[in-house]
């Protein structure tokens, strides 16, 4: 009986020890996703972080279920999108939003602050884009993502994917006027 | 590319602190080990293996003390008899008879009957309560040891020496007289 227990012990050690290991390479290869599609809906990095750091939480709470890389990233951007929104909703509070940009694109103090200006009016116009075209477009535009990738991502077909990128290109058009 | 998708890549092109990533291991080193899913049955099974022992268990009861055989048929004995008496007693003090379903409950019938008896197999057994099984052993053996003496029962019943002969019985012969007729003319109410 006890070599029995012992033998199960061990054996539940050494599953969690590979769980650990997974999800360590997951949340290397995700953490910077998870910040940024946070960023992307609260624009303050400190609260950025939180959200990613309270989605990878949840995400080692529900890793059993979470082990294939796909579904990992999936659940991870869905999750993190949610409750950025939720904090963004429930952080009303706060006005001023961290204009976020490389210092090493900005040459000098008139092109940083052109590009604060339209970095702002580019987040405006996507502030003001429904849900659905929001997410697609922002994910659209990170690490380098495909409309393959945005549709694994979003758990939608590619098609609906297209359409909704489409919508929302086209609406940035109308609010920003860039014809260019 | 779309100036807005550049615009917007520029926009999106921004790194988490250098501490991000130690935050997230001390808060998740925090937490609970993940458990694999599939691990559970290792909980689950047993305690579904002991549940259903114990559903078998409380299902087999009842037969494990019923006799597989059908009880021997009850046969007329003298209670004077030397050799004990064994009878197919299956003692229950509270639990009702169980009836096997397709039988009859009513324990009422005939000897000799063969249609009775063809159906006895199909009958439920006799049941008597623990009490009246233990009553009536102990009669039985106060009887054997001398300890009980059913003669002034027995001789309260009359015996057949007593019964009158059909020969004692008078019968008297019936006379038939035959009916006188009626006089007067037909018509009249008498």
């Amino acid at each position: 009986m006890h070599e029995y227990t012992d033998r199960l012990a061990g054996g539940l050690v050494a599953v969690n020890a590979e769980l650990e290991r997974e999800f360590e390479t997951r949340l290397v290869e995700s953490s910077t996703l998870a910040f940024r599609v946070a960023f992307s809906v609260l624009r303050h990095r400190h609260d950025a972080e939180e959200v990613a750091q309270e989605a990878f939480v949840k995400a080692y709470r529900r890793f059993s279920q979470l082990r294939d890389r796909d579904r990992f990233r999936a659940w991870l951007v869905r999750m993190t999108w949610r409750l950025a929104i939720d904090r963004r909703r429930s952080d009303r509070r706060r006005v001023v939003r961290e204009q976020d940009q490389a210092p090493a694109l900005v040459p000098d103090a008139a092109d940083e602050l052109m590009t604060r200006e339209r970095a702002e009016l580019l987040w405006n116009a996507i502030d003001a884009l429904p849900e659905k075209l929001r997410v697609a477009i922002v994910l659209a535009n990170m690490e380098e993502h495909d409309v393959a990738e945005v549709a694994r991502l979003l758990g939608l077909p590619e098609g609906t994917v297209k359409s909704r990128l489409f919508l929302a290109r086209q609406r940035l058009k109308e609010q920003l006027q860039w014809t260019r | 590319m779309d100036p807005i998708d550049g615009e917007l890549r520029r926009a999106l092109a921004v790194d988490p602190s250098p501490e991000f990533l130690a935050r997230i291991r001390t808060r998740i080193a925090e937490e609970p080990a993940p458990r694999r899913r599939g691990m559970s049955w290792v909980v689950v099974a047993p305690a579904v293996f002991a549940t259903a022992l114990v559903v078998v268990a409380v299902w087999q009861r009842p037969r494990m003390h019923t006799p597989s055989a059908s009880p021997a048929p009850l046969t007329a004995r003298s209670i004077g008899a030397t050799t004990p008496l064994s009878l197919p007693v299956v003692a229950r003090s509270v639990q009702p008879a169980i009836v096997e379903p397709g039988t009859r409950a009513t324990g009422t019938r005939r000897h000799g009957d063969g249609a009775a008896a063809t159906a006895a197999s199909s009958e439920p057994e006799v049941l008597i309560a623990a009490d009246e099984a233990r009553a009536l052993r102990a009669l039985i053996s106060g009887v054997d040891e001398g300890r009980i003496v059913l003669t002034p029962v027995l001789t309260v019943v009359p015996g057949p020496s007593e019964l009158l002969s059909v020969d004692e019985i008078a019968i008297e012969p019936i006379t038939i007289t035959p009916i006188a007729p009626v006089t007067g003319e037909t018509g009249v109410r008498q």
